[in-house]
């Protein structure tokens, strides 16, 4: 009988403990933008968080492709508690109209989060309006890749590539082949990109002290006359029918995997496209060149940030979550298996992130210099890089004159910045 | 009173058992209906309080966003040089299928097949035939020795391209067609050919007249899907490698929709996409009308 009671007694206090610890367990959603292998490779390491936190389990759901699902889930008040679906370019508007929780309280009682454990550039770009609203696990630089063989193959030293805009064109014709109809087989380079380019001219894209928007700066004005001037050299129609016969750029039918592309702008995941989709290919990389009066070694950095919605019952939890991915623990994981640069400087410069992706190195020296830029603090920034889009298209494909376009663009972006203020 | 009782608990029953719709209606159509009207008079980013701002949006839309006009302007090229022609090739293709042809069903199916894959993936489909390098159109142009267009590259022929994909999917208006060609009395035919008739006169005579009703059908649904057009373009015309929204090359194929959807979805712009949702709704409206008050001078009726 006595033994009975006990047996029970027992069985009784092991059911009360476990519902308890059941009851203490939270789920928290997580939205991600990254798919495919990339979201097998995280699940993995947010496997670890889970077993490392008994107490909370990070629920994963990629929404990859469909962005725009955040939006109306947020204001529907159905909106994930972590979120990375953010481009670091999307930061200051879902900021701006109240989409995000600022992360100011938690970072300030945070041992782990300092503002000076990240690369100064890189953490002013995760402030709006005095504000820190997300963290990054991880960012990106930019550079230009070079085949070597295609180098030798046109007589160039194939350990020198291009250091300034004049070689850098000189290099381009003489790496640009064409057949007996005179369709193009090989493009020596594609330029592209206004944002970085006007930078690289020595351009502003805006007044920060002022707010002025600064689109029809000389610089980036001489930036979009060179890309048309480049189009124009190769035939709006070449060059429109050649790019359109590239495969997806993250593809092994990448054209500058294929050998389309003598040269191509990268990032960091240069090293893993070229170990998975043509192991052959002897590459090297440099930094854009200049003209004379622009501005060296210049990259731009983004990349998905993580963030928590207004609305989530679970934000302290959500802020473990992204205080341990974003920390030195996380970023040092992610970094090896996305092959991605690491926001936090030690960690950036880990001589074990260094020998699992050598082309960190050379990142790293870009983001450390001057001439790193993030994207511009303001709401209306997803649409200027758009309007700077079309500019691009309007002189490259349309023939459209520069330093009028971009007046065009100063004024759409100034009209829309004026009415969110 | 017994009576009056009877009836009313009648009503009641009715009143239930439509319920499901009627709260359905309410709920999902006519309230976000009536919502979307008191948002276009505001400034709305779907997260904060609307503010009111008056008639400001449809000003600015008319007077001064050019990205509007481009895209009504190629929302109505699409109306007025798609929409004949998916017709009339739906129409033959209906005709041909019509006749007693080997295969009949077979063929039917062939070219219904096409509107039930879904939408995305005939996209990425027409992607690959469209490309001027290794497409489909290009290379057999280029066995007779043509050096096909950029297609959705070249801002001149990227419309034209969205034409001919359209043809391919006009099994749903062939099937309508179909339909209204059996429901042709078989007599008509046969007073016509013991008078003599060709066919080309029966085709005109009998055929068409007879089929104005299902033509007008067929408009009237072509044409509230021409000026709603988005899945298509928002699929396949992203710029390459910078980052133009869907709509390029050079906002050639920025439709309507695709507008609205990057303002409302991009641009945190929900006032100003309630405000072009109404616009496109006074416009399906207005042509739809326009299409019923013609119709009293080329639809017959039987009966009529």
């Amino acid at each position: 009988m006595n033994r009975r009671w006990n047996l029970l007694i027992v069985g009784l206090l092991i059911c009360l403990l476990a519902s308890s610890t059941a009851l203490a367990k939270v789920k928290i959603t997580y939205w991600t933008g990254w798919g495919g292998d990339e979201l097998e490779d995280l699940k993995v390491v947010i496997e670890e968080f889970n077993q490392a936190n008994p107490d909370i389990e990070v629920e994963t759901t990629t929404i990859f492709g469909a962005y725009e699902k955040l939006l109306t889930a947020i204001a529907g008040g159905r909106g994930p508690d972590v979120v990375s679906a953010i481009w670091g370019s999307q930061l200051a508007a879902l900021a701006h109209h109240g989409a995000l929780q600022p992360l100011d309280k938690y970072i300030a009682a945070s041992s782990v989060v300092s503002p000076d454990d990240f690369f100064p550039a890189i953490w002013k770009s995760y402030n709006y309006k005095g504000h820190i609203w997300a963290l990054g696990a991880t960012t990106n630089t930019n550079f230009e890749a070079y085949n070597k063989d295609f180098f030798r193959e046109a007589g160039l030293d194939a350990e020198r590539p291009p250091k300034t805009i004049i070689e850098l064109e000189e290099v381009t014709r003489k790496l640009t082949k064409w057949d007996a109809n005179g369709e193009l087989t090989r493009l020596g380079f594609l330029p592209g990109g206004l944002w970085k380019m006007g930078l690289v001219f020595g351009g502003n894209w805006m007044n920060e002290d002022t707010g002025e928007i600064t689109a029809d700066d000389p610089g980036n004005i001489a930036a979009l006359q060179w890309l048309g001037d480049f189009w124009k050299e190769y035939g709006i129609e070449n060059l429109q029918n050649f790019t359109a016969g590239f495969g997806n750029y993250w593809s092994p039918n990448n054209p500058f995997m294929v050998g389309k592309l003598a040269m191509q702008s990268y990032g960091e995941w240069l090293e893993q496209f070229q170990i998975r989709y043509n192991p052959d290919l002897d590459y090297g990389v440099f930094p854009t060149p200049a003209p004379e009066g622009g501005r060296e070694n210049v990259t731009t950095f983004g990349g998905s940030v993580f963030a928590i919605p207004v609305g989530t019952e679970h934000a302290d939890a959500a802020w473990q979550f992204i205080e341990w991915i974003t920390g030195p623990v996380g970023q040092k994981k992610l970094a090896k298996v996305f092959a991605n640069m690491p926001p936090r400087v030690a960690v950036a410069k880990d001589p074990e992130v260094l020998e699992a992706v050598p082309i960190l190195k050379f990142g790293l020296n870009l983001l450390e210099g001057p001439n790193a830029f993030g994207d511009l603090p303001i709401p209306v920034w997803e649409q200027y890089q758009a309007e700077m889009g079309r500019a691009e298209e309007a002189v490259t494909r349309g023939g459209a004159e520069a330093a009028e376009t971009l007046k065009q663009v100063k004024a759409t972006i100034e009209k829309e910045y004026k009415k969110l203020q | 009173m017994l009576r009056l009782r009877k009836k009313h608990s009648d009503l009641a029953t009715g009143l239930a058992f439509i319920s499901p719709w009627i709260i359905g209606f309410l709920a999902f159509v006519l309230y976000p209906l009536l919502a979307s009207f008191y948002y276009s008079f505001t400034r709305f980013n779907i997260i904060q309080s609307p503010r009111w701002i008056g008639i400001e949006g449809y000003a600015e839309l008319f007077f001064d966003d050019p990205l509007f006009w481009i895209s009504i302007q190629n929302t109505l090229y699409m109306l007025v040089f798609g929409l004949p022609l998916s017709l009339v090739v739906s129409l033959l293709l209906a005709v041909l299928l019509n006749q007693n042809i080997r295969f009949k069903a077979f063929f039917r199916t062939l070219f219904y097949l096409p509107t039930i894959i879904p939408a995305v993936a005939s996209a990425m489909l027409w992607l690959w035939i469209f490309n001027p390098q290794y497409g489909l159109i290009n290379s057999v142009l280029a066995l007779v020795g043509i050096r096909g267009p950029g297609w959705l590259v070249d801002p001149r022929w990227s419309k034209p391209a969205f034409i001919i994909m359209d043809l391919w999917g006009v099994g749903g208006a062939m099937v309508i067609y179909l339909a209204g060609l059996q429901g042709i009395p078989e007599q008509l035919y046969e007073a016509a050919e013991i008078d003599g008739a060709n066919w080309m006169q029966k085709f005109w005579r009998i055929t068409i007249p007879m089929l104005t009703p299902t033509i007008l059908f067929n408009l009237i649904l072509g044409a509230i899907s021409k000026l709603q057009y988005f899945t298509a373009p928002y699929i396949m015309t992203r710029g390459v490698g910078t980052n133009v929204p869907p709509g390029s090359p050079l906002n050639s194929t920025l439709f309507y929709s695709l507008l609205l959807f990057q303002n409302a979805f991009a641009y945190f712009k929900m006032g100003y996409a309630s405000a072009m949702a109404w616009i496109l709704f006074v416009l399906i409206l207005v042509i739809t009308l326009a299409l019923f008050r013609s119709s009293a001078r080329w639809v017959y009726y039987e009966g009529q």
